[in-house]
């Protein structure tokens, strides 16, 4: 019974940080591509791409509390949240760009990407709706 | 109905957001920027190195303090200047009280003080005599009459010399001590596309690794490489045009440049007040260069790298003579001559061709970080009836092994080592000869604590050995060997990337 109890406990906390880290790639309607890869996406996120899907690329971040946030940086950027901080002032010294633009959370920056033509965003699939188009993972 | 206000609510302030941020993103102008202070305690050997380093003493100093204006109005089109404030001495290595340019001939060839004052004191005792004695009196004849004349009319020539020198001199130190305000970067980019794009301005040289990461939040040590900064192999910044842009090979990326300036600017290692002019007379007086880099995605992160530029370095003079030449002018100073048939000649005080190469590397693995740089740089004199040549091959390799601690801070310990090294043949080129002092290397060690990103508090300790050229005739004292080259330094550094 106790090792059911143990077993059981695992799997609900496995699964449970399964989903906190599902993230799904959403862009404006106005964006042509139907697909994005992991190093576009890095590039992106750390400024070297500038354009994608006939847009002008506007990438938004989550805050930092959000979990999504380290999930993504860690994944697609391979730096932790403090080297990706850190990157973006480093940048912005070197007079390469400016860090995007930071959103509370899912909703907030969905809200975002379905008003700026080239905005693309990470968010919780469950915040997806018709005001913005989800991209698949090459 | 309270579950219909609650939804009305939320919905206001999320458009409201989205206003914001849509508001935020137009926005077109930013300022940004970085500032740092420093404490330094430098202990040399023998007054030499203070040349290169300042006096022994404990200085505390605002570094820096750099203001970015990033202005982009629309998709295609960006601009950025950068202003830096700098209370920091020049660390150039002037030789004070050496301006061989203070008195120059007719050819714009440089006189020295003795062979001044041996004229001058000649003329005046010529004119003297014939004013005293009589038209058609020697110097030697007024000596003979007044004995110690000579000397008397010698002392005074020198002493106008030496108040020109002091002059001079004065204006250097407040040039060192008071060095402001600097444009670091001024330009603005037409933006195509990722692979193609062109730049207008003054801009930094994208040569290398460190001679691009210049602001001290971005630095890892506390004193960079000495051939990115007192001694720059490759120029810090250059006026021109610069096309860049980046292609994507798979999951790496190839980045390139090639740019068309003026040249190198800024003073010349060589002599107080003068510097590069960046003349253009010519389409080969114009410098060119360029720097390819591929970025692997392996490991944490890979970077290879090489530049190249060939360039001119010229400070062209109009020359104020008197058909009595400098002589004249000089008595004239003690109200006995007349400067007469003023003419005006332009010469070149500096004109040199430089040719520069250079390979960079970086490699990240977890979270240790390799990088390394050499750089070497021929220099060619191109002034008329005058063929020396400077080479100088300078490299760098540094370590360091990032310690998270916890989310908001990280030590990084590091080491690197300098060596930097020329050769010259008659009498070199780009105001550089390896008579007496042909290198130093230097050796670092020293902590980055990173606070929240944006802080840095650094200490570091440096060890310099200037290297004796054994072979050259050595300008040198005998009594000076290389043990007493040397200098240790200890500095700490905060900075802040607002």
């Amino acid at each position: 019974m106790n090792i059911f109890y143990k077993t059981l406990v695992t799997f609900l906390a496995l699964a449970g940080l399964a989903l906190a880290g599902d993230f799904v790639v959403i862009v404006n309607p106005a964006n042509t591509a139907s697909s994005i890869s992991s190093a576009e996406l890095k590039r992106i996120y750390t400024g070297k791409m500038t354009q994608f899907g006939g847009q002008k690329a506007v990438p938004i971040n989550l805050g930092d509390a959000d979990p999504l946030y380290a999930e993504f940086v860690s994944s697609i950027t391979k730096m932790s949240p403090a080297d990706y901080k850190q990157f973006w002032v480093d940048a912005q010294i070197k007079g390469e760009g400016t860090a995007p633009m930071m959103q509370r959370n899912s909703a907030a920056a969905k809200m975002i990407v379905a008003t700026i033509p080239g905005a693309i965003a990470y968010v919780d699939a469950s915040v997806v709706d018709a005001t913005v188009k989800k991209l698949n993972m090459k | 109905m309270n579950n219909i206000k609650w939804i009305t609510k939320a919905s206001l302030s999320l458009m409201a957001l989205a206003a914001f941020a849509s508001a935020q993103e137009a926005i077109p102008f930013k300022v940004y920027g970085f500032a740092d202070m420093n404490v330094q305690y430098n202990k040399s050997a023998s007054s030499f190195n203070t040349q290169f380093l300042g006096p022994d003493t404990m200085s505390i100093s605002l570094g820096h303090a750099n203001i970015y204006f990033d202005f982009n109005p629309n998709t295609h089109i960006k601009a950025l200047l950068e202003v830096g404030f700098s209370s920091t001495k020049s660390s150039l290595a002037y030789n004070i009280g050496s301006d061989t340019n203070l008195f120059v001939d007719s050819k714009g060839s440089p006189i020295s003080d003795m062979q001044v004052i041996s004229a001058a004191t000649a003329m005046k005792m010529a004119q003297l005599a014939d004013s005293i004695l009589g038209k058609g009196a020697t110097a030697a004849q007024l000596e003979a009459a007044a004995p110690g004349t000579t000397a008397s009319v010698e002392t005074n020539v020198s002493k106008v010399v030496a108040a020109a020198h002091a002059a001079q001199v004065a204006n250097a130190q407040n040039a060192r001590r008071f060095q402001n305000i600097s444009i670091q970067r001024a330009y603005f980019d037409l933006v195509l596309n990722d692979g193609n794009n062109l730049r207008m301005g003054q801009f930094i040289t994208p040569a290398g690794i460190w001679n691009v990461d210049h602001g001290s939040p971005v630095v890892l040590t506390i004193r960079q490489p000495m051939e990115t900064s007192i001694v720059p192999i490759f120029p810090e910044s250059q006026l021109g045009l610069m096309y860049f842009g980046r292609q994507y090979l798979g999951d790496h990326d190839l980045n390139y440049n090639v740019y068309v300036t003026t040249g190198r600017t800024g003073p010349s290692a060589a002599s107080i007040g003068h510097g590069y002019d960046n003349s253009i007379d010519k389409p080969s007086d114009l410098a060119y260069g360029g720097h390819v880099g591929l970025k692997l995605d392996m490991l944490k992160g890979i970077s290879i790298g090489a530049s190249a530029m060939t360039g001119t370095m010229r400070e062209k003079y109009q020359n104020q003579q008197a058909s009595l030449d400098i002589i004249s002018m000089l008595l004239d100073t003690v109200g006995e001559a007349k400067v007469q048939n003023v003419v005006y000649n332009d010469y070149f005080n500096i004109k040199d061709r430089e040719f520069i190469y250079g390979g960079d590397a970086k490699i990240e693995v977890g979270k240790l970080t390799l990088q390394g740089e050499c750089n070497y740089r021929r220099i060619d004199n191109e002034k008329d009836n005058q063929s020396g040549t400077t080479n100088m091959l300078g490299y760098y390799g540094l370590l360091a092994y990032k310690l998270p601690l916890g989310t908001d801070y990280a030590l990084t310990p590091y080491a690197m080592y300098e060596n930097v090294g020329w050769k010259s043949s008659n009498g070199g080129a780009g105001s550089i000869t390896d008579d007496g002092i042909n290198g130093f290397y230097t050796v670092a060690a020293g902590l980055n604590f990173s606070i929240f990103t944006n802080f840095h508090f650094k200490l570091e300790y440096d060890r310099l050995q200037l290297l004796l050229n054994s072979k050259s005739s050595a300008s040198f004292p005998s009594s000076i060997k290389e043990k007493d080259l040397v200098s240790n330094i200890i500095s700490s550094q905060f900075s802040v990337a607002f």
